[in-house]
């Protein structure tokens, strides 16, 4: 199967800001890969890079085999973006939308039925103006608008940010069906895990602009593990051979247990922990949110000491 | 695609264009009759309301209308660029499957139009008022308009340095308004050399060479800046 999208050492810095860097990536045809991180983690600006929105200080991207900040005409029309927020032109109608989008297309890549099927199922009439529909709405004509074209590759900036619940369900539902119509190539950011759960056959995680994950989102989700050590009483610190834990994520103490995060979680850690002589030792899977968070949010602060009232009062 | 585009723009800037309009209609009708009630610039003071009647030569035309063209050339530069930006809607625009200086030529070549139109219109009827025997008590030629018609031309400069500022990259408290500033100069130099060397129609030259100049560095900026 060919590469669809291939980065090679892709580089961004704003400033001295470091956005993204060295991104290496490649998505085969048919993949549907959901690319992760937290607000600011790079995620937009790398796929501003893979569109010839922005442009790299280092390293290049392809898409088709075609430099991305160059991309042709007719390899942009294989292309469908939805940009973060859904931007369109709030002063035409969604008739007007489609029509002043429909004329970048040949016709026989135009699937008009497509649109107006796409419409009618969230009850969207052309004649209304874009000004006026909820920020679910906007986002469905833009997806409507985005898949009429009938792309080879979709690139979708958080396409559900700003979307209440249910829209986001309808609209990643929509989604899916347009993914089972044929195999296309689909790669999407966010920072809602259950929606990447939903759709993402593979995943990519950027923590700070370094891609940091990418693998097959269920090799992800079984890789990352909580393992809760019980210390015995008289143990004040951690075990030394906890720092050498290949792996290891993060690690908190709670009074006597030591809670620790391990990525790539197998035998050999099992047999590690076993012989640390703890009182106990458990082992927690994560679900993809879960995992996510522990791998995503790096050393954990303090806790924070909460006081009740009564004891503000004494002081 | 590009007649979609073009119409796009074409309505993204009516606004701009029919107010503009009004406000030469208004600037027409206030010149011919001094003493109309449609004389607004009286009321605002930004007029004597009185000249030596001569039209083009000795009347508030020329200042009252290069005024309205430069806050015209200005409001027009900054929508089609600034107005995209701050919607969000370039990445929409730019992904269309067309070429990137196509997308941004044709805005600029409907801004253009629209001015060269909007602005042309206000000279002709002056003109043809002025030319028409028994409507004012002083000579015309159509030469006297010859100044007037380079500082119409010349206000393509200010249109496309206001285009230049709003595309480039750059911090509006640095280097992003140096184009603006450097394009109003030129303009005004051009304007000025026009009513200095009256009749004279080699500051146009002048002017068409900034203008590609220009349109160039916005092509340029178009294709090489980051589009947030």
């Amino acid at each position: 199967m060919s590469d669809v999208i291939v980065t090679h050492g892709l580089t961004k810095y704003y400033g001295s800001l470091c956005a993204v860097d060295s991104l290496n990536l490649r998505v085969a045809q048919g993949t549907v890969y959901g690319l992760l991180g937290r607000n600011g983690a790079g995620k937009s600006t790398a796929i501003k890079m893979l569109l010839g929105m922005a442009h790299p200080n280092y390293g290049r991207a392809e898409l088709f085999g075609e430099d991305a900040s160059r991309l042709r005409p007719e390899t942009r029309a294989r292309i469908a973006y939805l940009a973060e927020g859904h931007p369109l032109y709030r002063w035409m109608t969604i008739g007007q939308a489609v029509r002043f989008t429909r004329a970048f297309y040949e016709p026989y890549r135009w699937n008009q039925p497509l649109v107006e099927q796409i419409l009618d199922h969230f009850e969207l009439s052309p004649k209304r103006k874009i000004r006026r529909l909820s920020n679910g709405q906007q986002a469905q004509v833009a997806l409507a608008l985005a898949v009429a074209s009938d792309p080879e590759l979709l690139i979708l900036d958080d396409p559900t940010l700003g979307l209440d619940t249910v829209v986001r369900r309808d609209f990643l539902e929509s989604l899916i069906q347009i993914i089972q119509r044929r195999g296309r190539t689909i790669l999407f950011s966010s920072h809602i895990l259950g929606d990447v759960e939903r759709v993402a056959d593979r995943i990519g995680i950027v923590v700070d602009g370094v891609l940091r994950v990418d693998c097959p989102t269920d090799h992800f989700k079984e890789s990352i593990r909580k393992v809760l050590l019980e210390l015995k009483s008289d143990s004040d610190g951690e075990p030394p051979e906890i720092a050498g834990c290949p792996g290891l994520v993060s690690r908190r103490r709670v009074g006597q247990k030591l809670e620790l995060v391990v990525a790539g979680f197998n035998d050999r850690h099992r047999a590690l922990f076993d012989s640390l002589g703890a009182r106990a030792v458990e082992v927690i899977d994560f679900n993809l949110e879960d995992a996510f968070i522990e791998y995503t949010r790096g050393p954990r602060r303090s806790l924070p000491v909460f006081t009740t009232e009564e004891e503000v009062s004494h002081v | 695609m590009y007649k979609a585009a073009a119409l796009k723009e074409f309505r993204e800037i009516l606004g701009i264009a029919l107010l503009a309009l009004a406000a030469y209609g208004l600037l027409v009708a206030g010149t011919m009759d001094p003493d109309s009630p449609w004389n607004v610039f009286v009321w605002l003071h930004l007029s004597h309301g009185s000249g030596t009647g001569v039209p083009f030569v000795g009347d508030d035309f020329r200042g009252m209308y290069l005024l309205i063209s430069v806050v015209f050339t200005l409001a027009l530069g900054l929508r089609q660029s600034l107005g995209e930006s701050i919607r969000g809607t370039y990445p929409f625009l730019l992904h269309r499957p067309a070429d990137r200086h196509w997308l941004i030529g044709i805005k600029l070549l409907v801004g253009m139009i629209v001015y060269l139109i909007c602005a042309g219109i206000p000279i002709l009827v002056y003109a043809a008022w002025a030319a028409t025997p028994c409507t004012h008590a002083s000579p015309f030629e159509w030469s006297m308009t010859v100044p007037v018609w380079v500082a119409w031309l010349a206000m393509t400069i200010l249109y496309l340095g206001a285009f230049h500022t709003a595309i480039r990259p750059g911090q509006w408290y640095r280097s992003r308004l140096l184009p603006l500033i450097a394009s109003a100069l030129a303009t005004f130099a051009a304007a000025g050399l026009a009513f200095e060397f009256e009749g004279s129609l080699w500051p146009c030259l002048i002017v068409l060479v900034v203008d590609v100049w220009l349109i160039a560095m916005i092509l340029f900026a178009a294709r090489t800046r980051d589009y947030p």
